[in-house]
């Protein structure tokens, strides 16, 4: 059984550069740019479209093209919205038991403190496309099509919206 | 779950998982079942940070050899 979690490429970023903004993120052995951290935030974004956004795009049509095992497609959105339909979706896929879960982890209901130890997108469904501007959008979508995305994926990529 | 991996069936879920889509707290809460294993078949972190997703053969074939028969979860 195949499980794929995907979400909105511009929540996906933006939270990639939180999580690489967090004075304990990894970044060690690893080639950023030594000066990332004094990036400002429309820079940080740019360095990642550029540089990570390609790889995301073709994990995610590797997974669509993929076809030997069985598949499901889960969605952070349906994550952030309810966790535990989430998960009760999951288990009853795989065939077993139910597991219980926090109720939502969205930031309106728990500390920065907590969501930062756990490691989940830590935005609101949409908070990508308020941060990315119009240029860097533009360019997500333009990679996009550019990757050749079948069109009925296309939208929820760039909105998260199906 | 029986899957056909190099000819042999064996057991498992392959979660593929774009960054930041909580696919690491999924497979926590996944391996609270008890006969629920995690393994991790992603490839080393490479120096240009891009590969964390990206599966390592060889750590596949050692998670399949190690939970023959039993169920497993791969990340």
């Amino acid at each position: 059984m195949l499980l794929v979690l995907t979400g909105n490429f511009p929540d996906a970023l933006v939270s990639l550069v939180d999580q690489y903004s967090l004075p304990n993120s990894a970044k060690e052995g690893a080639y950023f740019p030594k000066s990332l951290d004094s990036y400002d935030i429309e820079r940080k974004c740019d360095y990642f479209i550029y540089f990570h956004m390609h790889w995301h795009l073709k994990f995610f049509i590797s997974w669509i093209r993929y076809d030997e095992f069985p598949k499901v497609w889960l969605r952070f959105e349906d994550f952030k919205e309810n966790n535990q339909a989430y998960f009760d979706q999951i288990t009853s896929i795989l065939g077993i038991e139910r597991i219980n879960v926090e109720a939502s982890v969205s930031k309106d209901i728990l500390s920065d403190d907590i969501i930062s130890k756990i490691r989940v997108n830590r935005g609101i469904k949409g908070r990508g496309r308020k941060i990315l501007n119009a240029r860097q959008l533009e360019l997500i979508k333009k990679m996009i099509e550019l990757a050749g995305v079948p069109y009925e994926y296309r939208n929820y990529l760039l909105t998260g919206n199906v | 779950m029986i899957q056909k991996f190099n000819n042999k069936l064996t057991s498992g879920i392959l979660l593929a998982s774009q960054p930041q889509s909580a696919s690491t707290y999924t497979v926590d809460k996944l391996s609270q079942r008890e006969n629920i294993r995690i393994e991790n078949i992603a490839r080393d972190l490479d120096p240009y940070g891009v590969v964390e997703q990206d599966l390592d053969v060889k750590k596949l074939e050692v998670a399949l050899a190690l939970n023959n028969n039993s169920s497993f979860v791969a990340k």
